[in-house]
């Protein structure tokens, strides 16, 4: 349909486009600005979960099991809420540790236990080797599908002649380039993650695309497909879960898929390992399940469609996405279909292989050659060079062998079965990881049984009965039982052949798996070195630098022996700069005491971890160095310290925020002072003015008079008048601010007595006829005859009521204006009012005018007389008699101030 | 103060309670999509045309990513860059 010279062209274009993508994503990281350092990235490296399997295997799996094929995606998305308990505690334990690989996590845990390498690095690629062969094979089967005229007619091209082989080639130089090319293996590989995230992307909008089109182009949307189904009995079955065998394989699928999603290889390398920022887990836990959503949504659309369209039997159900655009006759769509294909197959083929490759020489490979005392001898020198080298052979043979596997034995089987077994074999990892995050007594021996367990029954339930082929031994051990023994049948173990083949294999496995780790673990004895690991696994959180918690080392080197081990395995030129970059940072002086210490031991160490993992630093460090083992006191009087101090930077802490409070409230403290202080100072100059004002006028008439001395008497006399005028204005402008500093300061007293209001009423309206006349203001008084006595101090009260008369006839008009004084006794205090008819109190400084720097403060809208002091003195009298004034007033209509007394002080109310 | 380490430091209850939530959250969808919570839309009918028990998980999924997207924002805090935590 689609000539096989334009796919290959294609194929090859998208694979140099991968190349620019991660070329571009190495760039950029060089040069200080990551691509790859935001959470979207993150989350879409992710979705590198999402392969060949989801893009073509789903689909297959739909239209012959229905709804099954959706456990493979919820599981993941199930334990999502536990990534921020879970995987950030992985995250941060492998970034302290310098952890390179999934096997390096498990055998450092366990005191980075050489056995436990070996044995997590096989069962790895065991597990996953047909995994990546599975990937080829989708690759391969699209290709012959949009190429072939006939489905069904697919021939296997020899190797030279095969696609399949040059992309697998392609994608080794691609892991060669941006997966192992420095020697620093936790150093992230942002190229690769970039063109992951890339491809994420590609095979999400090609799914989305096609499944579109599919249903709602060539078919007539939803409705119709799923309408169409059911009336089909046997597609209506697809629509449930069919029976208790139905759910049981549910929940087990639910089970293992969560736990690979955690361990499976390519996942740990890119969830954990190449983490830039942990908080960008915050984001990818909405992230990720919306696209494990969004790419499952036409998954079942197109299953139905594609059995509405095929016979049962006639086209192979893995191969929907490209055999429904075919028939359709939508060659483009075919294409986009394949792109997308590919894209998911590539991106695992990927991440897995660096990740396998990375496993077998830090974890197989430099430990067995640093164990062997000769092989160290003659190796060493090259050491790091034979390191990366190692890596990108294993990469060549890791992609050679999955190839071989596709070619060899893959070809039967179809994507689902092979993925799952996949699944299973790495969720024996669940109980050591997880048991080792959460449970210090969780120990190597225990690790290693259970691992070892579950993987024997993971390998005889799982994986023997598919190698059984008819007329074979292993065939007569299906039907029979291992030695003719039924309870020992690989489906049916103790007689439990109910579950199906599935289910029963996860389930026997774990159970082994868990029984071996939990039951060894507690007869186990532990080694210092693994309780040590243990503590700081479990603690991560409660350590404040576990990197540099000098843990574990007891012995005697010299820093000169440092410098010559890192410079064999790292080179001269990293190893001096190492060294410097520790000594700046630690304050060491090494020319005075050239004793390497602890710290500088484990720094070394770590150090090394980074380019060769954990566990083959850690025998590099046993047998080079003159080590004491450490007892586990000295361990846990270490650890102690650690938490102590710890615990003292907390105390140190919480006292800086005390301390920062203090000094905030001080602050504020000093900033009210200096604005007291302005507001003096402007009252000061406020004050003075008001007094140069009578004083210059006093002056002035007094030059007249003194230098004219034949001024007419009538003159004279007016002008003396006008000088007592305005010496009395200053008399009480005077007095004012006295009394006003007095009250203030709490030195005036009050002298109590009991005052009738009728004659301090008479005695101010006295003192104000005059004003009150000049002004013509009708002034009334409107006070009941029988009042009670009201206990105060007489003279301080007549001066609040002369005080607030003197503001009423100020405010008022000559002519027209209106006074009216009141009182009356309401309960037990007394209610003086003084209203006017004036021009009332502007609203804008109604709130300030009891205020004593009122005029100081508000030059512009000062009161037309007075010195602005009278309403401070007279709420400060009120206050001190533990009364109340106040004021209603509607400006052009006029004011009421009103003073509330008590009738009697109960004590000497303290003015202040 | 700019130095305080994010997450691990905050007081233990806050965290605990978060720490809980999301416990919570695992084990809600964990009896959500099983047997025998999940048999009950477990019938071959159809809702707005859609079968009901893919509407059922669907739906359970659509919110599930919802409500870890307003939990996750209230989690940790500012963040701290790699290697922060090395001093």
């Amino acid at each position: 349909m689609i000539s096989s010279g334009w796919l290959i062209g294609f194929s090859f274009l998208y694979l140099a486009l991968l190349f620019v993508v991660a070329w571009w994503g190495e760039r950029r990281a060089n040069r200080g600005r990551s691509l790859v350092n935001n959470p979207y990235v993150y989350a879409l490296s992710l979705a590198v979960y999402c392969t060949a399997w989801t893009y073509y295997g789903s689909v297959g799996r739909a239209a012959e099991d229905g709804i099954e094929f959706l456990t493979i995606y919820l599981g993941p998305t199930l334990t999502v809420p536990l990534w921020w308990i879970v995987l950030r505690k992985i995250i941060r334990i492998c970034r302290t540790q310098q952890i390179t690989t999934l096997a390096d996590f498990v055998s450092a845990r366990y005191g980075q236990s050489l056995r436990l390498s070996y044995l997590t690095t096989l069962v790895c690629v065991l597990g996953v080797l047909p995994y990546i062969a599975l990937q080829l094979k989708a690759i391969a089967t699209s290709f012959d599908i949009l190429s072939a005229q006939q489905v069904a007619s697919v021939q296997t091209p020899g190797v030279y002649q095969d696609t399949t082989f040059y992309i697998a080639i392609a994608l080794g130089i691609f892991v060669i380039l941006f997966g192992s090319r420095t020697l620093d293996a936790s150093d992230r590989h942002e190229g690769m993650v970039l063109a992951v995230a890339f491809e994420s992307l590609v095979k999400l909008l090609a799914f989305l695309i096609v499944g579109i089109v599919i249903v709602f182009g060539v078919f007539g949307g939803l409705e119709e497909i799923y309408g169409r189904a059911a009336a089909q009995p046997e597609l209506q079955r697809l629509f449930v879960i069919e029976d208790a065998d139905g759910f049981s394989r549910w929940f087990w699928m639910l089970l293992i898929s969560t736990l690979a999603f955690l361990f499976l290889p390519r996942q740990f390398q890119v969830a954990v390992l190449e983490n830039t920022r942990e908080d960008h887990l915050r984001k990818a836990m909405w992230l990720f399940p919306l696209y494990l959503l969004l790419i499952n949504l036409f998954v079942m659309p197109i299953a139905l469609a594609g059995r509405l369209t095929f016979p049962l039997g006639e086209v192979n159900a893995d191969t929907y996405m490209l055999a429904i655009p075919l028939w359709a006759k939508r060659e483009g769509l075919a294409l986009l279909s394949f792109l997308g294909g590919i894209s998911a197959a590539t991106s695992m083929i990927i991440v897995s292989t660096i990740a396998l490759s990375l496993m077998i020489s830090h974890n197989v490979l430099a430990p067995f050659v640093l164990g062997h005392v000769r092989l160290k001898k003659f190796l060493g020198p090259y050491f790091a060079r034979i390191l990366v080298t190692s890596r990108r052979v294993n990469v060549v043979i890791i992609l050679l062998m999955a190839y071989a596997y596709y070619r060899g034995v893959s070809t039967t089987y179809s994507l689902v079965s092979i993925g799952l077994i996949s699944f299973a074999a790495v969720a024996q990892f669940a109980p050591a990881i997880l048991g080792g995050l959460y449970w210090k007594e969780g120990s190597k021996r225990g690790a290693v049984a259970g691992i070892l367990g579950g993987f024997l029954v993971w390998g005889y339930t799982l994986v023997l009965p598919t190698l059984a082929s008819k007329g074979s031994m292993l065939e007569l051990v299906m039907q029979d039982g291992l030695f003719g023994l039924q309870w020992l049948n690989p489906h049916g173990l103790l007689g439990l052949s109910s579950l199906p083949p599935l289910a029963h294999g996860v389930f026997w496995s774990l159970l082994v798996n868990v029984g071996l780790y939990v039951g060894v673990s507690m007869y186990a004895t532990r080694s210092t070195q693994e309780r040590n690991q243990a503590e700081i696994f479990v603690d991560i959180f409660r350590y404040a630098g576990a990197r540099d918690t000098p843990i574990g080392w007891k012995g005697k080197a010299s820093v000169d022996e440092i410098r010559l081990l890192l410079a064999n395995f790292l080179g001269r030129e990293r190893a001096n700069q190492a060294l410097v970059h520790f000594a700046h940072r630690y304050r060491r002086d090494w020319e005075t005491d050239p004793v390497a210490d602890a710290p500088l031991v484990n720094y070394a160490e770590k150090l090394l971890a980074s380019a060769m993992g954990t566990a083959s630093a850690r025998v590099l460090m046993r047998t080079t160095l003159k080590e004491e083992e450490v007892s586990i006191e000295e361990v846990y009087d270490i650890l102690r310290e650690a938490q102590q101090l710890f615990s003292v930077n907390k105390e140190l802490r919480k006292k800086q925020v005390e301390l920062s409070r203090a000094t905030e409230a001080l602050q504020e403290a000093n900033n009210q002072l200096k604005r007291l202080s302005e507001q003096k100072d402007d009252f000061i100059s406020t004050v003075t003015h008001e007094m140069r004002t009578p004083l210059t006028a006093i002056r002035a008439m007094v030059e007249i008079v003194a230098d004219t001395p034949d001024l007419q008497a009538e003159e004279r006399d007016n002008f003396l008048a006008t000088i007592i005028k305005e010496t009395d204005r200053m008399n009480r402008l005077i007095s004012q601010v006295l009394d006003l500093e007095k009250l203030d300061s709490g030195k005036m007293s009050f002298s109590l007595a009991p005052v009738q209001l009728h004659s301090v009423f008479d005695e101010v309206t006295a003192s104000m006829d005059q004003l009150l006349k000049e002004k013509q203001v009708d002034f009334s008084t409107q006070v009941p005859e029988q009042l009670p006595a009201l206990e105060a101090d007489r003279d301080r009260l007549q001066q609040v009521l002369i005080n607030l008369l003197a503001n009423a006839v100020a405010a008022v008009e000559t002519k027209g204006g209106k006074i009216v004084f009141r009182a009356e006794a309401v309960g037990d205090s007394m209610l003086i009012s003084v209203v006017d008819n004036g021009k009332g109190i502007a609203s804008e400084i109604q709130p300030l005018i009891f205020d004593k720097f009122y005029q100081a403060e508000n030059q512009t809208v000062r009161k037309p007389k007075g010195s602005g002091l009278g309403l401070a003195i007279c709420r400060r009298i009120v206050d001190g008699h533990g009364g109340r004034i106040w004021f209603d007033s509607e400006p052009g209509k006029g004011s009421t101030f009103w003073v509330q007394m008590p009738l009697h002080q109960t004590e000497m109310t303290e003015v202040r | 103060m700019q130095e305080r380490h994010q997450t691990d430091q905050q007081p233990l209850s806050t965290n605990r309670k978060k720490h809980t939530v999301l416990v919570a959250l695992f084990v809600g969808l964990l009896i959500l999509i099983n047997a025998p919570l999940m048999t009950a839309a477990n019938l071959p009918d159809r809702v707005m045309g859609l079968p009901r028990l893919y509407v059922y998980v669907f739906s359970v999924w659509a919110i599930s990513i919802v409500a870890l997207a307003l939990l996750s924002s209230r989690l940790g805090g500012g963040g701290k860059k790699r290697g922060a935590n090395d001093q």
